[in-house]
């Protein structure tokens, strides 16, 4: 075999988001036990705008330029790689128009597939939230606990060290153990994060590596409001189920108090910064202090300690390496066939250069390459690295590749509370109410988290701004209702007081959900624009009702039970003559335009994307229904790794970032156990 | 020519001495913080982050000294204290030239100009910018240069019999954050000297030998973690005044030759400080958001060594039993920070009527009764 050509990397990475970053890091780091120095390139679609100090500031600027602050308003999207954004979301109904038509997306529905990423370098964590809970063990096995779904793999124990590192190595994770509480445990929080590291936790007892994020007033008031009271929900084979209400304080990867002999990681190229979370209450779409992880910190941590430029008499090969090469969009996974003696492999990785939007030097068409590796790692995001694999016709034996694509579809419920609770301070949630993310009930319906909102109506009413609008009114003689002083004591009462409810559905996987691609949509680079079939299973649907009576009865315990009426498809008119009134009570309603809406028991809610892009690569043992193993290798091509959120087989109710860094991990632990050997 | 300081001579004395400590670093964290807050959002970054680097670490310095005093059973207070024979003020009124420390000069408040930088370099060098401290004239009670003083302190904590140590009030390490270096816990005669000796090293008592070495280090856990070891406060605001970085290669006392840093002073919220006593009518909306500055520093001030102190402090709360529960002042403390910033940048942007090619500058006017 001498007379192979050696290939340019150990590894090349396609994607500089949170799991490429995490793979880097932990190859490097555990090859240098043994004295191996592998030398790594991660290619990234989108710029590199941000890895430092000022350039960030760039992004805070934008975003508080931008009219509509939606996730991606910070970061400048490119006619060479484009991203989603959820201001291209349309309704579907109309037949004739181009499914093409409008945004990165080809939307096919009956559904818009309602969340978006980011595609610049440091990934979707830009605009994350932060929350880090861990999946429940019985989302692991839901074919055999609950005859729904599939069953994973591995199981929690499995992944609890990859959990723990996660959250101190990676994610710097801030939260108390004693203030989780979880259904369907059988102990206490303490037992449930008892850890197998005796050397670092005293006889297993697990401690996060700082303090909770406090708890906002609006926590603590509901707390003191609804702690201890019993929703009743109907059930098909059981009358009546019961759940008791505690609010939880959410784990979060948010800077605050270490722990003992814990290092606080503030800004990228900045790290007197950010050290805590200031409470800046602009966490999506951007924390302008980076008190919250994004996976800038992992990468500028690879180039400041591992420089891919040896210095003067430096050898090769006598310390690890990183390149991060961005406005570099991969197109095609280059691989041979299987024969039936061997297995396929990868031989190579084609990508595209571009300049400055599209238009190169001096007229030149954009440049392609192809890079050689060992070892190939796709950590592009869950759509991502299905439209890649399916253009390239690769790893797909299996004929799950792009299916199975879930979010946590979630139901928004609103409404204001009789007495100022401080809304639109600190983080966009603190805490939670876990109560219905396991039980019996998910034999019948999908389980559901209840994230409590600290931004009063922003999410359903993009609020404060449409609530300034509303109360200054202008008339159609152009007349101002409210202005100074006025205005504002008004904004006072009313702002304070705004509160929301996100009921997030576990979304189950259904293989009619898919990304494919389609060679008539493709974007300024020539590359598949993914295009999306979706809809919600009636598993998924019998939750709305569920969501939907518990908040009526959650509001009626917050002296909400007021449905405040709203006329019935009336389009939002600029100009309205009557600001609302503002009365106590529910305001949970929906546009007659609205996108998302599902009809369900001769009921129409409407629900929004959670940002969680699962499920198109999934794990399995078997090769036949899954496309890599519980190590995120291809089962077709074994020299490949298809990492992220993709891997999930299933959901849970928890948000899928911590779980996608500890697999992260431990794929980084088998590359530098198994592919670095040669 | 100046005598030599006199040797603090006996515990009473060093407890004087390190309660004006505490009020020096203090009283040089507003210096600084107008400079600061006076760059327009977005721009000056590396001077936003130098000058903003020094105010952390001379809170750093402030709470070292809490921690020294707290551990020699003494609380901090912000009362008058007699200093040999002298009645002193730990907390300033600006503009101020201190007592104890004459050759620092003219401590005042300015938005970042070169004469501000000027300034700046003044305090942190080791002789305040004289070429031999000979030539600072200076009473036999007082100390010539920051370095004489903890000089003084050190040698004190070092020789004087009878001091008792015990872990008391201690501003915890993990309470400390955003700057170089760490929150040492003071509970012996060790401790305590390794807590002053970390001003000395890191501070405006530069050890004038300093001068003649490397004028900054910078490791590669130093890019991950705080930038700032090994670089003296001179040395960063030398960069600063001069325009450029020092070489990697020079001395601290030779002039920066390295790459440019640029500093746009015309980037820049043109606030002119007025003293209190010549104040406009106190009724007027200026007025009143500057008197609201005060108060709101005064707070923080208070809340600050009510958390030196070892105490809680009741706070209101609706939901707590009879409306009211006990917090911790120094969190409160640093609320109070965050918000103080926000106010300074409000003034700072606010015309000053009398006066309107400037704006008004918050005077950190420390009041006993908010």
């Amino acid at each position: 075999m001498s007379n192979l050509p050696v290939p340019d990397y150990d590894l090349v990475i396609v994607g500089g988001g949170i799991s490429g970053a995490v793979i880097a890091k932990t190859v490097i780091e555990q090859a240098a036990k043994k004295k191996k120095f592998p030398r790594i390139l991660i290619l990234e679609a989108g710029r590199a705008t941000a890895l430092s100090a000022d350039k960030y500031d760039t992004y805070v600027e934008a975003y508080h330029k931008a009219l509509v602050k939606v996730p991606n308003s910070p970061y400048p999207a490119s006619r060479s790689a484009p991203q989603p954004d959820v201001l291209d979301i349309r309704p579907l109904d109309n037949t004739d128009a181009d499914p093409g038509g409008q945004g990165y997306f080809v939307q096919k529905g009956p559904m818009p597939f309602g969340s978006d990423y980011t595609r610049s370098l440091g990934g979707t964590t830009l605009h994350w939230l932060g929350t880090c809970l861990r999946m429940l063990p019985n989302d692991f096995k839901m074919r055999t606990t609950y005859n729904k779904g599939v069953d994973w793999p591995i199981d929690y124990e499995a992944l609890k060290p990859y959990y723990e590192r996660a959250e101190w190595d990676i994610l710097g994770v801030a939260a108390n153990v004693e203030h989780q509480h979880y259904p369907g445990l059988t102990g206490s929080p303490e037992e449930f994060f008892k850890s197998n590291n005796t050397t670092k936790f005293h006889e297993g007892s697990y401690h996060f590596p700082m303090a909770e994020i406090p708890s906002s007033w609006l926590d603590q008031y509901m707390a003191h409001t609804v702690d201890g009271m019993t929703i009743s929900l109907p059930g098909k084979a059981k009358p009546e189920h019961t759940f008791k209400i505690k609010i939880s304080n959410t784990p979060v990867a948010r800077n605050s108090t270490p722990a003992a002999g814990y290092n606080v990681v503030g800004a990228v190229g900045n790290a007197d910064q950010g050290q805590r979370c200031q409470g800046n209450s602009s966490c999506i779409p951007i924390c302008p202090v980076q008190a919250k992880y994004n996976a800038l910190k992992t990468l500028y941590e690879l180039i400041v300690k591992y420089p891919d430029q040896l210095k003067a008499g430096e050898q090769p090969g006598t310390r690890a390496r990183v390149t991060i090469q961005s406005q570099s969009v991969a197109t095609n996974v280059v691989h041979t066939k299987a024969t039936s003696t061997d297995k396929g492999k990868v031989t190579g990785l084609t990508y595209k250069k571009y300049y400055d939007d599209g238009a190169p030097p001096q007229g030149t068409p954009p440049t392609e390459y192809t890079v050689t590796a060992r070892t190939y790692v796709l950590a592009a995001n869950a759509i991502e690295n299905a439209t890649l694999l399916l253009a390239s016709k690769a790893a797909n034996t299996s004929d799950q590749v792009g299916r199975n694509l879930m979010d946590h579809p979630l139901l928004l419920t609103w409404g204001l509370l009789p007495e100022n609770v401080g809304a639109y301070r600190g983080p966009g949630s603190t805490s939670g109410i876990p109560a219905f993310r396991d039980g019996a009930f998910r034999k019948d319906r999908t389980a559901f988290r209840v994230e409590i909102g600290n931004w009063g109506w922003n999410f359903p009413e993009d609020t404060p701004y449409t609530t300034v609008l509303d109360l200054v009114g202008g008339n159609e003689d152009g007349k101002a209702q409210l202005h100074g002083r006025e205005l504002r004591k008004r904004l006072g009462e009313i702002l304070p007081r705004q509160f929301r409810i996100a009921w997030e559905l576990e979304q189950d996987p259904e293989g009619r959900n898919r990304v494919t691609v389609e060679d008539r949509y493709k974007d300024a680079l020539g590359k598949h624009r993914p295009v999306i079939d979706y809809d919600l299973s009636d598993y998924m649907k019998a939750s709305l009702p569920w969501a939907a009576e518990a908040s009526r009865q959650l509001f009626e315990k917050l002296g909400m039970k007021n449905k405040v009426p709203h006329l019935p498809c009336e389009p939002e008119k600029p100009g309205r003559k009557k600001a609302r009134s503002y009365e106590t009570g529910d305001y949970t309603h929906y546009a007659c335009d609205d996108a998302s809406k599902v009809k369900y028991g001769g009921e129409t809610y409407a629900v929004r994307g959670a940002g969680h892009v699962v499920g198109t690569h999934r794990m399995g043992a078997d090769p036949t229904t899954s496309v890599v193993d519980s190590y995120q290798r291809s089962h077709d091509l074994p020299n490949l790794f298809i990492v992220g959120c993709g891997s999930m087989p299933t959901l849970g109710t928890s948000n899928p970032t911590l779980t996608m860094t500890a697999l992260a991990l431990r794929t980084g632990d088998e590359i530098a156990a198994k592919e670095l050997s040669a | 020519m100046t005598t030599e300081p006199a040797p603090i001579k006996d515990i009473g004395e060093l407890k004087a001495a390190l309660q004006l400590a505490i009020g020096l670093e203090l009283s040089t964290i507003p210096v600084y913080l107008t400079a600061l807050y006076s760059i327009k959002d977005g721009t000056n970054t590396d001077a936003a982050q130098a000058i903003r680097s020094v105010v952390m670490e001379e809170m750093l310095h402030m709470v070292l000294a809490v921690n020294v005093l707290n551990a020699l059973g003494e609380k901090p207070s912000v009362n008058p204290v007699n200093f040999r024979n002298r009645r002193l003020n730990p907390i300033p009124r600006y503009p101020h030239t201190s007592p104890l420390i004459p050759g620092i000069g003219e401590l005042a408040l300015r938005p970042l100009t070169p004469a501000a930088v000027d300034s700046f370099i003044k305090i942190e060098h080791p002789y305040h910018g004289a070429v031999r401290p000979d030539d600072i004239k200076c009473a036999r009670d007082a100390y010539p240069t920051i370095g004489t003083f903890y000089e003084a302190i050190q040698t004190a904590l070092q020789d004087l019999d009878g001091l008792h140590f015990h872990s008391a009030h201690q501003v915890k390490a993990t309470q400390y954050y955003g700057g170089a270096g760490e929150v040492i816990e003071v509970k012996d005669r060790e401790t305590a000297l390794k807590a002053i000796g970390k001003i000395i090293d890191e501070g405006e008592g530069l050890p004038p030998n300093q001068l003649d070495k490397q004028a900054k280090k910078v490791t590669t856990q130093d890019k991950l973690n705080s930038g700032w070891q090994m670089y003296s406060h001179y040395a960063r605001f030398r960069e600063l005044q001069t325009g450029r970085r020092y070489r990697s290669t020079q001395l601290a006392r030779e002039t920066p030759e390295g790459s440019l840093l640029l500093v746009d002073y015309s980037a820049v919220h043109p606030a002119k400080y007025i003293k209190l006593d010549d104040a406009e009518p106190q009724d007027s909306p200026e007025s009143i958001a500057l008197n609201e500055f005060d108060a709101a520093y005064t707070q923080l001030v208070n809340d600050l060594y009510l958390a030196f102190s070892g105490k809680m402090k009741p706070v209101k709360d609706k939901i707590a039993p009879k409306g009211e529960r006990e917090a911790d002042p120094l969190l409160l403390a640093v609320h109070g920070m965050r918000a103080l910033k926000d106010k300074a940048v409000a003034l700072m942007r606010t015309p000053n009527p009398a006066n309107p090619t400037h704006t008004l500058c918050p005077r950190f006017h420390y009041a006993s009764t908010p």
